[in-house]
């Protein structure tokens, strides 16, 4: 017997199966890693206290992300930070290069800020989270039409954004041969 | 399924493994490539939502009562009322509490400024993580190419010119275009250097999270930042840079 009873082991289990996925999500939701690591603190301590109210364990994935949906809702009402001040990027005169299998991140940081918030947290609940249309329309409170929409739309935005990047900031830095 | 329904089913869903969906993928050539190329862009925005999620929060997660301590209400303020003094006696306290709130308050926003820099350097870094793996061979003029569009130069030492430096680029750690980021090969692992020609700090202060460990230093304009893995000895390149970098307007 190790004094640990079955609420804390179910506990443990759920953060080290989900925290990685949780914290990502609050990341990308937030675009701020300190926001990011207090949206999950508070997420881990609401479930913690509400964990009898999970009735089915395979359900606890959604039921954590929807718990951090509501959070960062709440703060972000609470706080009202700052839009990011984004430049406008002109189109490149010449032709964008195709997206590389490696994006750069910085430039796919730029592209999801641009996305707005509607398209951008089904987005992120489908490549993040893993869930389905109809698991997405569920915790968004939305039909699956209006969720596959979205992700079209959210894609297609996208590509569009990062297809335009300028070829300025190359996979690889630009560098001399010593002479 | 024609093809703008293929289109959009693809774009709302590139890994849809329905049968429906596959066999209307295997129609023609166009929507081969189409999916094909959807699938490796989306190979590459799964990976870089991928970002690390720091291990010390979860060693903070699996301990929710230790996080609702630190998260519990002050006691209430009970007893009874002092007895009435005179204004001024009463008043100086209140003047003291303002003056330490003052006082406080700037320390407070310093610290959250410095803590909001701090998030700008990790994001910055994770975003460009991999330059820590490229091996390119880059000399000092490059490297100047790149400060003078920010104003800054690195003085051509003998120092200087023994850094075996891998990695130049400008960069955004702030703004568009305000710094240039260097990665050169440190005695335990990659050394980042950030020359930032903006954002001034008012003292040298250490950053690190579960990987990197980092020096801020405040320098005539903007700051330098080096970040090595936690074992490396920083303060070399600190003085190495900050001593050789200048900043000509």
């Amino acid at each position: 017997m190790d004094g640990i009873g079955p609420r804390k082991r179910l506990y443990e289990a759920l953060v080290d199966e989900y925290y990685g996925d949780i914290f990502r999500y609050a990341y990308w939701l937030s675009k701020s890693r300190p926001q990011a690591e207090d949206l999950v603190q508070e997420t881990f301590l609401r479930a913690w206290r509400s964990l009898d109210s999970l009735q089915n364990e395979g359900a606890a994935k959604a039921w954590l992300f929807t718990i951090l949906r509501r959070e960062n809702a709440r703060l972000y009402e609470k706080y009202r930070p700052d839009l990011d001040d984004i430049e406008d990027y002109p189109l490149p005169d010449t032709p964008a290069e195709e997206p590389e299998h490696h994006m750069e991140r910085e430039l796919l940081y730029k592209a999801m800020s641009k996305l707005e918030a509607e398209y951008r947290e089904p987005l992120l609940l489908q490549i993040i989270g893993g869930f389905s249309g109809e698991e997405i329309a569920g915790m968004l409170g939305l039909n699956n039409n209006t969720v596959m929409t979205r992700l079209f739309r959210a894609r297609n935005k996208l590509r569009q954004v990062l297809d335009a990047e300028p070829a300025r900031v190359p996979e690889k830095p630009v560098t001399d041969r010593k002479s | 399924m024609n093809d703008l329904e293929f289109r959009q089913r693809a774009l709302a869903e590139p890994r849809d493994r329905s049968p429906e969906f596959l066999a209307a993928a295997r129609e023609s050539a166009e929507r081969q490539r189409f999916l094909e190329e959807l699938l490796s862009f989306e190979d590459g925005l799964a990976d870089g939502l991928r970002i690390p999620a720091p291990e010390r929060l979860r060693e903070r997660l699996r301990d929710p009562e230790a996080l609702e301590a630190e998260r519990g209400a002050a006691a209430p303020m009970t007893g009874d009322a002092p007895p009435r003094r005179a204004l001024w006696t009463r008043l100086l306290p209140v003047a003291a509490s303002l003056l330490i709130a003052v006082v406080l308050g700037f320390t407070y926003w310093a610290e959250r400024a410095n803590a909001q820099f701090e998030e700008d350097i990790f994001a910055h870094v994770y975003r460009e993580i991999s330059y820590l793996e490229m091996d390119n061979d880059v000399d000092l003029p490059l490297i100047n190419r790149y400060l003078a569009a920010i104003g800054g130069r690195l003085e051509e030492s003998g120092e200087t010119e023994a850094l075996e430096i891998h990695v130049a680029d400008d960069c955004w750690v702030i703004n568009r275009d305000d710094s240039v980021h260097l990665v050169l090969a440190g005695e335990r692992g990659p050394v980042t250097v950030l020359m930032v020609s903006n954002s001034p700090v008012r003292r040298e202060f250490e950053i690190e999270d579960e990987r990197f460990a980092g020096l801020v230093t405040p320098t005539p304009r903007g700051n330098l930042v080096v970040l090595g893995e936690k074992s490396e000895a920083l303060t070399r390149y600190q003085r190495l840079f900050a001593n050789n970098l200048s900043w000509e307007y």
